[in-house]
């Protein structure tokens, strides 16, 4: 671990150019970088950096995190379903849609339930659509009945709530 | 002991079977014997009503666990099956280079087709599953069971009874077992003649039509090619010279005969399937389910409107992939509200962008597509980047389009390419950049 507070933010002012390189063809290279850091080190710095005043800092905090630890970066990242920004909620949904798990699905009913944000509402279906279980069908369906919010392309939320209700019980009925 | 149908027909039960158990249970329009059980497998007699002909009809169900859930339904619908008169179900056996070699059907009986091996022997009424061993075919005595590449095959009923390495198929579901398939999503499939679409020839059944409960025809699926056999009555089997689907990105089948999944599906080119592309396994009017098919996609995953030839399908993936490049460069708060729309005519890369794209993003896509050679524009109004595009660049030999957003077309500008019969419009259905 770091032994004075210079010398961690120094490491913090590392970690940060690397995700700075996230709209970069240099991604790749530095979450390899990420990678290399001891991990309950990297873990500590990118939690901090998850309230970072830089909405973009945080995005590329989320997705680095699940990127290179999911188990232990899905708790972490959850706390971005509730940042201020809609586009860092709408980044997250995303997010938990390709690399989350069942912990995810309660903070995306709430999204689905309680989100001013059309397109947040929507992406939160999708992501229930990959990875919810029974729990999220009745507020899909709740949601399927009563919104009217759609995306920027006009996509109606309530059809993503349809969409994700059939994959849901698709991937039930094969469970059991 | 044996299956007896309701029409006096009879089934012999699996051997497999070991213990036997029988429990009823009555729901709505089903009556279910359960009457066979052995370790954690067990066979399932339900008898039928159709909610939407009212016919009855018997349906058995195995279910085998092996290590992994499956299970085979067939349905019995011996009499007056909407309309169709002496319904009679039965399976077709192709041997490993697709040759219908044996019809079985429900009753056990069977005939036995000509069949040639590769080197010209008449090899009819030999058991073609025992033959090449290198095939990885091995037969399990006590079980009288084959195993193949992972699958246990039921030479009494002429199918395999665990699934392909795709894993979650399943079908027989639903009302209307027959005539009617379910697509993973909850969307129904239906054959439909393909002569519409101005392919080559009118034979029923070859395009498959699915659609929502609302009855929004949600996409087709492609036509097959390559058929050794196809006989109709108002459906088709694909036996022989394997199952194509044109699209090198739609998807292709090996060996495929009615009998079962003779091989795990075989690719051709980019044509496997990716994680994305959802299973359906398919009905007629005439017989049992014969085939799989998975929505169109590339191995990358990417998906289209329909599936198209390979070329183009590869093109399409290309695109996909162009435009999701582009959408990266994009901050957060300018990527949630922006699609990217990129095709290529001949030497020219032409990008476009939605109207209600954020200007710095518009400003900042043009200065890469410029240095890059190509030609960037953004849509007027509230038009949307693809639809723009196809308007601009339609009639000037436009073959495909890529799009950045992970579901594709909005269902606006998806109708308005159906109807104007342009399918090729791809997308990467993953959301990360």
């Amino acid at each position: 671990m770091l032994n004075n507070s210079n010398q961690r933010q120094e490491y913090l002012q590392e970690v940060r150019l690397l995700l700075e390189k996230r709209h970069t063809n240099e991604w790749s290279s530095a979450l390899q970088q990420l990678r290399e850091i001891e991990r309950p080190l990297l873990l500590a710095m990118l939690t901090e950096m998850l309230s970072d005043p830089d909405s973009e800092i945080r995005d590329g905090v989320a997705e680095a995190l699940l990127r290179i630890e999911p188990g232990a970066g899905i708790p972490r990242v959850l706390s971005l379903t509730k940042d201020p920004q809609s586009h860092v909620r709408w980044y997250v949904c995303g997010l938990l849609h390709d690399f989350g798990d069942e912990r995810a699905i309660e903070p995306l009913i709430e999204l689905i339930r309680t989100d001013p944000d059309s397109d947040v509402r929507y992406i939160a279906c999708y992501a229930l659509g990959e990875i919810g279980d029974m729990r999220a069908l009745a507020p899909l369906q709740w949601v399927q009945q009563n919104d009217q919010g759609m995306d920027y392309e006009g996509r109606r939320v309530s059809e993503m709530a349809w969409e994700a209700i059939q994959s849901i019980l698709a991937r039930e009925h094969d469970r059991r | 002991m044996q299956i007896e149908f309701a029409r006096g027909r009879i089934l012999p039960a699996p051997r497999y079977c070991f213990f036997y158990i029988r429990t009823v249970r009555r729901t709505n329009n089903r009556v279910s014997n359960l009457i066979c059980k052995g370790g954690t497998d067990w066979l399932l007699r339900e008898t039928w009503h159709s909610a939407v002909s009212g016919a009855v009809f018997d349906l058995i169900r195995y279910q085998y666990t092996n290590g992994r859930p499956s299970y085979v339904e067939i349905a019995d619908v011996q009499t007056d099956f909407l309309g169709v008169k002496s319904y009679d179900a039965r399976y077709m056996q192709a041997n490993w280079h697709g040759d219908l070699v044996r019809r079985v059907w429900l009753n056990g009986d069977a005939s036995i087709e000509t069949a040639w091996d590769p080197w010209g022997n008449d090899v009819h009424g030999s058991h073609y599953y025992r033959w090449n061993g290198a095939w990885g075919y091995m037969w399990f005595a006590a079980m009288q069971l084959y195993y193949v590449h992972g699958r246990w095959y039921n030479p009494d009923i002429g199918r395999f009874i665990s699934p392909d390495d795709k894993g979650d198929y399943r079908y027989g579901s639903g009302d209307d077992a027959i005539n009617w398939v379910w697509f993973a999503a909850g969307l129904q499939c239906q054959f439909w003649s393909d002569l519409s679409f101005g392919y080559y020839d009118n034979t029923p059944g070859q395009i498959l039509k699915c659609q929502d409960n609302d009855g929004n025809v949600s996409f087709y699926y492609g036509q097959t090619i390559g058929r050794g056999l196809s006989n109709s009555v108002g459906g088709m089997e694909v036996l022989g010279g394997g199952l194509t689907f044109m699209g090198g990105g739609a998807l292709t089948v090996g060996l495929v005969g009615a009998g079962g999944f003779v091989s795990v599906p075989a690719a051709a080119g980019g044509a496997v399937v990716g994680a994305h592309g959802a299973l359906v396994l398919v009905h007629n009017m005439q017989h049992p389910p014969i085939y799989y098919a998975r929505k169109s996609g590339t191995e990358q995953g990417i998906q289209s409107l329909q599936g198209a030839n390979r070329d183009t399908a590869n093109l399409g993936a290309s695109l996909a992939n162009k435009a999701k490049q582009y959408y990266k460069y994009l901050s957060d708060s300018e990527a949630k509200g922006t699609t990217i729309a990129v095709t290529r005519i001949r030497d020219r890369l032409i990008v476009t962008m939605n109207g209600g794209a954020p200007e710095t993003a518009a400003r900042k896509i043009a200065t890469i597509v410029k240095a890059e050679g190509g030609e960037f524009y953004q849509a007027p109004g509230s038009l949307h980047a693809e639809d723009f595009l196809y308007q601009q660049f339609g009639g000037q030999g436009l073959d495909a389009i890529g799009v950045s957003n992970f579901k594709g077309p909005c269902p606006t500008c998806a109708s308005f390419f159906r109807s104007v019969n342009f399918f090729n419009v791809y997308w990467d259905p993953t959301f990360v950049r």
